[in-house]
């Protein structure tokens, strides 16, 4: 079955699993303790991950998050969703 | 117990078969009690998901999988003595004997059908007779029952499968707490009928074996009463146990990617190779309703709750007072 998007999931706020280029990432509502109306973004390397950053909001994320050195807008085509 | 000795190279292990109520394989277990590896089905026995630590090992090497039958990996296939079934098809390989021909019944009529096209309530193991699962349980319990008679008597027998009946009762209910709102006023019923079928089937156990009632000499009850109140509990614990089955049957329903939409008043469980990450509970629109999170990273607490309104999961981490507040 076909799941949804990163931008679909996104959207929709949820707290949710990736990957890009064979790294598996997390997207979390909130900072590191989860407070708050940001989003964080953490490598999803064990039971509560790596803390990345936090961004103000998805298109701050989207915009100036970097993953492996390439703006997350720029490689969402080849992100999968997990 | 069934085990399994798996040798890879030159190290033999021994692992434990973990069963599910339908007699599906849902799991080994090595010597320690860890659970190595988890089968995910669909109710036709298509093999959803292989996980765990040793799913690529002895997860594959295990040929006994949807209701015990023989999995075949290479055609994915399952070997029932006498023909196949094929889970993709949701039908067997072949015909059956032309004997077993039932002309009054369309079911009965399709001999490719498998387990009359209801393969949670039957099952077949020779691959010519489905068998139910609901006489099978009757027939158990009706043969355990009159053996408790001949060996204790009528009464501690009755107590005993009351007492028996309000646990399964009360089992049920705490399985039922699980379900959300509805699950928590059915559930929590449930446990207090069952409790009280239990304290009634103690009790009628003491009676036989002592001779005196204690409810009926501690509350002046009459005969007429008590027996009243002593099959009403049992009938209200044993409709309540068929309904809560049926209703959490209906309701759990499990894959990696939960959506906005499901069955109303449904629970999807989340799961990955850890096993389950998130219930996702919808409403009686069949919307997202609120999710439960059991683990994701960050450092706040577990498990944790988060609403959903107008398609849209809400950013605050809630605990379960703040969810009730927020549903009531």
């Amino acid at each position: 079955m076909e799941g949804p998007t990163f931008l679909e999931l996104l959207n929709r706020n949820e707290e949710f699993v990736f990957s890009f280029e064979n790294v598996n990432y997390e997207i979390v509502m909130g900072n590191e303790r989860g407070e708050g109306h940001k989003l964080s973004l953490f490598l999803s390397d064990g039971f509560r991950g790596t803390y990345l950053e936090t961004f103000n909001d998805k298109f701050d994320l989207l915009n100036n998050g970097m993953l492996k050195g390439k703006k997350i807008k720029d490689i969402i085509k080849e992100i999968k969703v997990k | 117990m069934s085990t399994l000795t798996y040798t890879n190279g030159t190290t033999s292990n021994r692992y434990f078969y973990v069963r599910d109520i339908l007699l599906n394989i849902i799991g080994l277990k090595d010597v320690l009690g860890n659970l190595v590896v988890r089968y995910n089905y669909d109710a036709w026995g298509n093999i959803l998901s292989v996980t765990g630590s040793e799913a690529s090992t002895v997860g594959q090497a295990n040929p006994f999988r949807y209701k015990g039958y023989y999995y075949d990996t290479e055609t994915m296939m399952y070997y029932c003595h006498s023909r196949y079934y094929v889970p993709g098809w949701c039908r067997w390989l072949n015909a059956d004997d032309p004997n077993y021909l039932q002309y009054d019944s369309p079911k009965g009529a399709n001999l490719f059908a498998y387990c009359r096209n209801n393969p949670i309530m039957y099952f077949d193991v020779s691959g010519h007779f489905a068998t139910s699962m609901f006489l099978i349980g009757l027939a158990f319990s009706l043969l355990i029952g009159v053996l408790l008679s001949k060996a204790f008597g009528n009464q501690v027998a009755g107590g005993i499968g009351s007492t028996a009946n309000g646990a399964t009762a009360m089992y049920t209910g705490i399985c039922l707490l699980g379900f959300g709102p509805i699950g928590w006023i059915a559930g929590g019923f449930l446990i207090l009928v069952g409790t009280a079928t239990v304290a009634f089937g103690v009790n009628e156990i003491v009676a036989g074996v002592t001779g005196t009632n204690y409810i009926q000499s501690w509350t002046g009850m009459s005969d007429g009463l008590y027996n009243g109140i002593y099959i009403g509990l049992n009938t209200a614990s044993t409709i309540g146990t068929i309904t809560g089955s049926i209703y959490m049957n209906y309701a759990n329903v499990s894959g990696s990617k939960p959506g906005t939409q499901g069955k109303p008043f449904s629970r999807y469980s989340v799961i990955d190779d850890r096993g389950v990450k998130q219930f996702r509970f919808f409403d009686a629109s069949g919307n997202a309703w609120y999710d439960m999170d059991f683990r994701h990273a960050g450092t706040m607490r577990f498990p944790h709750y988060h609403g959903w309104e107008s398609g849209l999961r809400l950013n605050e981490h809630w605990s379960f007072w703040e969810l009730l507040n927020w549903l009531f």
